[in-house]
């Protein structure tokens, strides 16, 4: 990796001075702490929410691009599953990080070249996140492979992936139970914090000046989190939204149930986008040695052994079969967008960006250049294939296009990782 | 390097700045005038540094750092820049010695501010503080800023509201795992469970004729089904039925069919439920009683199936025996196993055998090509094994498991998780933990005094004491009120910060803290407090004698967290070296290889070792595969047939070699020449940089933010080293390149591994690379034409070395950067250690013993 030269400079140029990062800290867990004020992003700006979804195994390449670009072009195999929204989304062939192969490197996704750079959700986050009751969501549908990432944090620290639709339900709607106890241990922990300060208080009686400008720090959290808690209580009181929504009794979290927990998560998506609790979210679909039943018929490989499938067409067709599903979870999610509508009455999707795509370009080969990659929705002009050569001058690159995503967000970062020419959509 | 030992004595108790300032004297202000004065006037003030004054405040914020700097460079031979007038040796002299008494004198020993435990340090204190075992931080919790490469130094611990947050929501786990919300018994269900709601992974089972069979025995995820739609809610009593049937048992063998208990993702230890004997002919229920906890779901395995493919050479006798009896069987997989990747994995691959021993009924297969068949198949067992179980799927022998159904919970059970937590609260609160007033008293003196690392005080109690009252009368329980005392603990100052107070030296239990945290990254154990309690780790003998103990008794912790931040090894998490450097490199390499610069630092401190063992020992550690696929010792050479060997690396061993040569100590160690290139090239400014910086001891100042780092190409014709003299022809960049380059060039002949070379990659296969050029210079002024010429330098000049890394020890252990006093008193104690064996230990315990060290 290229990037520990970058490192070790930085290490060294640390070396001789005290670098007091505490703006850098700010969202430290993801969680962001900028007051509201601080959220900059353009009330003008089209687009309102990003959902980021990325396949482990990515896509049969010949099945997913269509044959011609442009606005004529013919819906591929894959594509036909989302003749609906043809208007509505546009697909991207010949886009990637310019960046190393293997399975390490499925990472950089949303990252750009740099595995741990601040990946686009989160970039989105930092300014987003104020506006909302939960910064981000980080959601995996079908049990995470080890040490897959999907999104990072400004300090590098790979965020947390949910994989039980239950427990985000819960966050999105608690029980009547479970706020009776968060308002305790938010109360409770109001009343530690009074012990605290004045602790606190009677330790600064006896330590140095300098000591004191530390403490200052102390005092100066402690009150911030208290009225942080304020508000958090403040919030638990106000009436729940309504949703009409019912999970099944048991977390599709087996494996073989990937695609049905895809559903549910595409759902609980929606149904946070639709009440405002959040509006950015990142989701990994996994992918294992799992036998999916496709229409009652049993598959007669798993999806990890199809994707490795060594050009045989038995292979490659199952393959396909699975990774329509995919397409067809997306479709039923992006119809879910226009039916629900934002507060003022539009459809969701018109104000929702939806990045589908993935790190493997080709896993047959562990190949991550030329990823598939599809956006619909969030106000642009859809309708299009367009296609990259990378061996042109001058070919944009995956960051060029999270670049136009931000840009669409109203989040006006110059460059994403090294790309700094956003794509005309 | 000027020794001024002699003058330090002056400078032994901390001093607070003048009152008065200091003024410039007449001979050294003409020095001043004459070589400085041009560029540092009041106007021009280059690098915002103004010389043109005749006094010198100390009470102004920089003054001390300033002219530390101005004395640095002068003395380096930096200052004046080399294209104008320089003193003579004579006023150089007049200067400096003035300038570095007036340094000492106005240098305060100590003067950090409060410090926070950091990240590593509340992880221990915390695995101290509380018996919960597997303890970890939750996911996301703030790391730490670093200065002067620690993780440690006061300054930038910073506390900000999002760190407050993360440490009570680490309370809050911390007090819901000793006092739990209490358990109730969920509504009791029957639930009925249809084909479509077991499991398949990989080609573990397969559904035929209305069952999911069971054919091959092994692990989990290649050989078992479980229910996908299932987790037990609470841990409790359940009623299971299974209805099963068997297809073409062996007569003399029953499938015995193994229900178990594992998560739903089936990827951890499975627990035993018990086994069924399936008998042939119709399907049969089976009704039993099991336990299951919480989070947990059934498991059917085939316990005695006569395919077992997970050890090769079983297996490859298990299908020559099939080959050969089949005949028919071997010639189509033969003819279809073709191509690079064989016949497709699963069912497709059995569905291919199966048209091609239609068609072809009666082929055959010599003895020779089956035997061969087989062998081939065995080897690639996950792959052939998926393929081949399904002949078993639809042929059998198998078991068929049809439905299953479970009720409950009827009673609560405690599992093995739920039993350790109700141990966990025992521990930590005490036997027969009554919950009365006496009880709480002795809880929370007892508690307190080790969360804040001294006795709790009076007030103290009473008020924790107050918090569980208050909220039992507010009707909740005891359990809850220690909840809250536990979590209003972890946010009090008194945890987080260490090193309070306004005494310049350290009083007793802080000293116990800097002391421990030092050297075990956690929290004082009963013997520090004890000897602080009586007051007798003040005095210096007994100083000695807990440091030595600490030494003694730590694991590793100090030599791990330490040498992986001085010589940068932690690097190596994230760096991924190239393949053709090191073929068979994953974490377990990586281990080894940190472990190295880990156990050397460890033996060296406690053999009590001289110092110059890091430079130029007659020995080092490692083990077979580092040893000869790195160092190329001969007695590690593998055998001619030897495979390489995968997962573990042997442990290091100490390995003797003769002294003076390329191999052994710092210098081209492994994890030192990966940690300082990119895992592909070497980059001699930053090997550089890191020889200033961490072995001789003088650290260049930062680069301008405006330059680019150079970009070597070190398979094009122009050599690196031509590429790096464009810093030469810069002045502003030679100043600092002149000193950085050449000592970088010096471990040239180590790639980015570490292994020697003597000639660079060539740019084609075919071509030939570069001669490596070694050669270097000391800032001094000595010329080498290689490192061993570097490790002799260094080890007739010792002084270099071990200052460098008495002020890093110092830095650490402290949490503050040394001031021109402190450098010039570690400095006095370096000296004199020298004269007696510059061993580790002494040193160390010297350093401690000093006012460095005892300072706040």
């Amino acid at each position: 990796m290229k990037g520990s030269n970058q490192h070790s400079r930085r290490h060294f140029l640390r070396a001789t001075g005290i670098s007091l990062a505490l703006p850098a800290l700010e969202s430290v867990r993801g969680e962001s702490i900028v007051s509201e004020a601080a959220a900059t992003v353009s009330p003008d700006a089209p687009a309102k929410r990003l959902i980021c979804v990325g396949s482990n195994l990515g896509y049969y390449r010949p099945a997913f691009y269509p044959e011609q670009t442009g606005r004529d072009y013919e819906l591929s195999p894959h594509l036909t599953h989302l003749e609906d929204h043809r208007d509505d989304f546009t697909v991207f062939s010949g886009l990637d990080h310019r960046a190393g192969n293997g399975h390490g490197n499925w990472d950089n996704f949303l990252c750009g070249p740099k595995i741990g750079s601040t990946s686009l959700d989160q970039i989105a986050a930092e300014k987003i996140a104020p506006l909302t009751r939960i910064p981000s969501f980080q959601l995996c549908a079908g049990g995470i492979p080890s040490g897959q990432k999907l999104s990072y944090n400004r300090q590098g620290v790979p965020l947390p992936m949910i994989e039980r639709p239950s427990v985000i339900y819960k966050r999105l709607f608690s029980s009547a139970e479970n706020r009776k106890r968060t308002d305790y241990l938010l109360r409770s922990g109001q009343s530690a914090l009074d012990t605290v300060l004045d602790e606190a208080k009677r330790l600064e009686k006896d330590v140095s000046t300098i000591d004191k400008a530390k403490l200052d720090e102390y005092f100066t959290s402690v009150r911030e989190m208290e009225k942080r808690m304020t508000r958090q209580i403040k919030h638990l009181k106000q009436p729940q939204k309504k949703v009409k929504y019912q999970l099944p009794p048991y977390d599709p979290i087996s494996p073989v149930l990937m695609l049905e927990a895809e559903k549910l998560m595409y759902d609980l998506v929606a149904l946070a986008f639709q009440t405002d609790a959040t509006r950015i979210a990142a989701m990994y679909l996994a992918g294992l040695g799992q036998v999916f039943t496709i229409d009652g018929e049993t598959l007669r490989a798993g999806y990890h052994a199809l994707s490795h499938h060594g050009n045989d067409p038995d292979m490659i067709r199952d393959l396909i079969r699975v990774e329509a599903e995919h397409i067809k979870n997306l479709n039923r999610f992006l119809t879910q967008l226009k039916t629900k509508t934002d507060a003022k009455g539009r459809p969701l999707l018109d104000s929702t960006i939806v990045l589908f795509g993935t790190g493997m370009g080709d896993a047959n080969r562990h190949a991550n250049d030329d990823l598939p990659t599809l956006v619909a929705g969030g106000g642009f002009k859809h309708g299009q294939h367009i296609a990259t050569d990378k061996k042109t001058d001058n070919a944009h690159r995956m960051g060029d296009l999270h670049l136009s995503l931000l840009h669409q967000l109203g989040v006006e970062e110059t460059r994403f990782a090294e790309a700094e020419r956003p794509m005309a959509i | 390097m000027r020794m001024h030992f002699h003058l330090v004595a002056a400078a032994l108790l901390p001093i607070l700045a003048s009152a008065q300032p200091t003024v410039i004297p007449d001979a050294q202000l003409d020095v001043v005038f004459k070589y400085c004065i041009e560029c540092h006037d009041e106007l021009t003030a280059e690098g915002d540094l103004n010389l043109d004054v005749f006094e010198i405040d100390w009470s102004e914020g920089e003054a001390l750092e300033h002219w530390s700097e101005v004395y640095t460079r002068i003395d380096r031979s930096k200052m004046p820049p080399r294209d104008e007038p320089q003193p003579s040796a004579k006023e150089k002299e007049q200067i400096l010695s003035w300038l570095d008494q007036q340094l000492i004198d106005n240098s305060p020993i100590g003067g950090a501010p409060l410090r926070r435990l950091n990240r590593r340090e509340i992880f221990q204190t915390l695995k101290e503080l509380f018996p919960i075992s597997g303890f970890e931080l939750p996911l996301g919790f703030p790391p730490d800023n670093e200065s002067h490469g620690f993780d440690t130094v006061s300054e930038a611990l910073v506390i900000s509201p999002s760190h407050l947050e993360a440490y009570r929501d680490t309370a809050t786990q911390v007090a819901d795992y000793l006092f739990p919300q209490p358990r109730k018994l969920p509504k009791k269900e029957l639930i009925t469970f249809g084909l479509d709601d077991f499991a398949i992974s990989y080609s573990s089972a397969f559904i035929v004729d209305d069952a999911m069979r069971l054919a091959s025995t092994g692990i989990l995820t290649r050989n078992g089904t479980w229910l996908s739609r299932f987790e037990a809610r609470e841990s409790g009593t359940y009623r299971v039925t299974i209805d099963l049937s068997t297809k073409n048992p062996p007569k003399d063998n029953l499938p015995q069919l193994h229900l178990q208990a594992n998560n739903l993702t089936g990827n951890s230890n499975s627990r035993s439920l018990g086994t069924f004997i399936v008998q042939p002919g119709e399907t049969q229920t089976f009704t039993t009683d099991v336990e299951l906890y919480r989070g947990e779901t059934l498991v059917f395995a085939y316990k005695n199936a006569p395919l077992d493919y997970s050890d090769k050479a079983i297996y490859t006798e298990f299908l020559l025996d099939l080959f050969t009896e089949n005949p028919a069987l071997a010639a189509a997989w033969l003819k279809l196993d073709t191509g690079d990747r064989g016949l497709p994995r699963g069912g497709t691959g059995w569905d291919r055998v199966k048209i091609e021993m239609a068609l072809n009924p009666k082929a055959t297969s010599s003895a020779n090509d089956i035997k061969k068949l087989a062998s081939k198949a065995g080897r690639s067992n996950v792959n052939t094994g998926e393929t081949i179980v399904f002949k078993y799927f639809e042929e059998g022998p198998n078991i068929g498991v049809h439905a299953a159904t479970i009720e409950g919970p009827f009673t609560l059970v405690e599992d093995d998780a739920l039993r350790e937590q109700a141990e966990a609260q025992t521990r930590f609160l005490g036997k027969g933990f009554a919950g009365d007033d006496g009880a709480l008293n002795r809880f929370f003196s007892a508690y307190l005094g080790k969360a804040f690392r001294r006795p709790a005080t009076t007030r103290e109690v009473d008020d924790y004491i107050a918090i569980v009252k208050e909220e039992q009368k507010a009707g909740y329980t005891l359990n809850e009120g220690l909840h809250l005392a536990v979590r209003t603990s972890l946010l009090s100052s008194n945890f987080l910060y260490k090193e309070s107070g306004s005494s310049q030296l350290l009083p007793p239990y802080e000293l116990a803290a800097r002391l421990s945290y030092f050297l075990t990254s956690s929290p004082p154990d009963f013997k520090l407090m004890s000897q602080a309690k009586a007051g007798t780790l003040t005095e210096l003998e007994q100083l000695a004698k807990e440091t030595r103990r600490l030494i003694k008794e730590g694991n590793k912790t100090f030599a791990e967290d330490f040498t992986s931040q001085w010589l940068d090894t932690k690097l190596l998490d994230t760096l991924m070296p190239d393949s053709s450097l090191l073929k068979n490199y994953n974490d377990n390499y990586r281990l080894s290889i940190q472990e190295e610069a880990i156990k050397t630092f460890q033996y060296i401190l406690t053999e009590n070792q001289p110092l110059t063992d890091f430079i130029s020992p007659d020995y080092l550690f490692t083990n077979p595969t580092i040893g000869w696929e790195i160092y190329e010792l001969e007695q590690f050479k593998p055998a001619e047939k030897a495979k390489p060997k995968r997962g573990k690396l042997g442990p290091l061993k100490h390995v003797s070699i003769p002294k003076g040569t390329r191999r052994g100590g710092l210098l081209g160690m492994p994890a030192v020449m990966l940690a300082t290139a990119n895992g592909v090239d070497t980059q001699p400014v930053l090997r550089g940089v890191w020889m200033l910086e961490n072995i001789i001891g003088r650290p260049p100042p930062e680069p301008p933010n405006s330059v680019p780092a150079l970009s070597p190409d070190l398979s094009g014709a122009n050599t690196l080293r031509e590429r790096l003299n464009a810093h030469m022809a810069d002045a502003s960049c030679a100043s600092c390149h002149e000193d950085i380059d050449p000592v970088g060039f010096v471990l040239e002949n180590f790639d980015a591994v570490g292994r020697w070379r003597t000639e660079y990659p060539a740019a084609t296969s075919k071509g030939k690379g570069l001669p490596v050029d070694a050669t270097g210079v000391l800032p001094e002024g000595t010329p080498l034409k290689d490192v061993t010429d570097l490790k002799q330098w260094l080890e007739e000049h010792p002084e270099y070395f071990s200052n460098c890394l008495a002020e890093k020890l110092m830095i650490y252990a402290t949490g503050r950067a040394m001031n021109h006093g402190e450098k010039r008193l570690i400095e006095s104690i370096v000296e004199e250690n020298i004269v007696r064996g510059n061993r580790f230990e002494d040193l160390l315990i010297e350093l401690v013993q000093s006012e460095v060290f005892r300072a706040r």
